[in-house]
């Protein structure tokens, strides 16, 4: 016998947990380049 | 220097993103009703298939952008294409993902080489390979016009699983033949509902990823 809820629970945190590692890495990444873009503008001035 | 959720509309959009998300989440646990054969396990279709529907709306995109940086050589359309390519490869991996998990205790297996299956795994690897063009596919010009050929061509794949049902024969399908309008208003609604939510989450994903390509690409653009 299949534990059902356990199959669904698992799917609904994989899916969202994705979704909000998607996010979390966009974040992540805008700071990356937001740092960088400041630090080449501080250097050109 | 401002991040993408400090303007004011971002913050509005994703803040309704997460209030519909959990209102949509509830509604699934609590208001859908427990097929008989399935129980909690078919409430997995609420996310699985409107995962498969951004995914294919999201190869659509690639798809018009290709053709319009194919025509105007605009490097906007290329990395709306490269965004839009990104996320859809995210929910189709979410597609392969979820589905082998609902099949384990309905079909006994994760997974059966049948029509949708096989061509959705063809669809993916695809992809797999857009990405390894981008790459190392050389020259940057040459590699976006090749990206945007193959984005082009990759989403004659899409109909194709859609009508998969109907083009093999019944022997060899495992997903039902049964229309989505057929399905009960009790499943209909909230399904139609998890579809809205998904897709506002994508226009949000979309926006975003385009903002930090070009943020990336050093021509920060006002989103």
């Amino acid at each position: 016998m299949y534990n059902f809820f356990g199959y669904f629970i698992s799917v609904y945190v994989i899916v969202f947990g994705l979704i909000i590692l998607w996010f979390i890495i966009q974040f992540r990444s805008e700071n990356r380049f937001l740092l960088k873009k400041y630090d080449n503008d501080k250097g050109m001035n | 220097m401002t991040n993408y959720f400090q303007k004011k509309n971002n913050q509005w959009s994703i803040l309704v993103i997460i209030i519909l998300s959990i209102i949509n989440i509830l509604n699934i646990v609590y208001n859908t009703p427990m097929v008989p054969d399935q129980h909690w396990a078919q409430k997995i279709f609420y996310v699985h298939v409107p995962s498969a529907w951004i995914g294919f709306l999201s190869y659509f995109i690639v798809m018009i952008s290709g053709f319009m940086y194919l025509t105007s050589r605009d490097n906007k359309w290329d990395n709306i294409g490269l965004a839009a390519s990104e996320i859809g490869t995210f929910f189709m991996a979410l597609v392969l993902i979820t589905g082998p998990i609902w099949a384990t205790p309905i079909w006994g297996q994760p997974w059966v080489w049948e029509p949708r299956l096989v061509t959705t795994l063809i669809l993916f690897l695809i992809y797999i390979g857009y990405f390894m063009i981008r790459a190392y596919g050389g020259y940057i010009e040459r590699m976006k016009r090749n990206a945007a050929a193959l984005g082009i061509v990759a989403f004659i794949n899409v109909p194709i699983i859609f009508l998969s049902v109907q083009f093999w024969s019944p022997e060899i399908q495992s997903h039902p033949q049964v229309e989505m309008a057929e399905q009960p208003s009790e499943i209909l609604s909230p399904f139609i509902f998890s579809l809205i939510v998904f897709t506002m989450l994508y226009t949000v994903m979309i926006r975003y990823r385009v903002y930090v390509i070009n943020l990336n690409n050093g021509m920060n653009e006002d989103v």
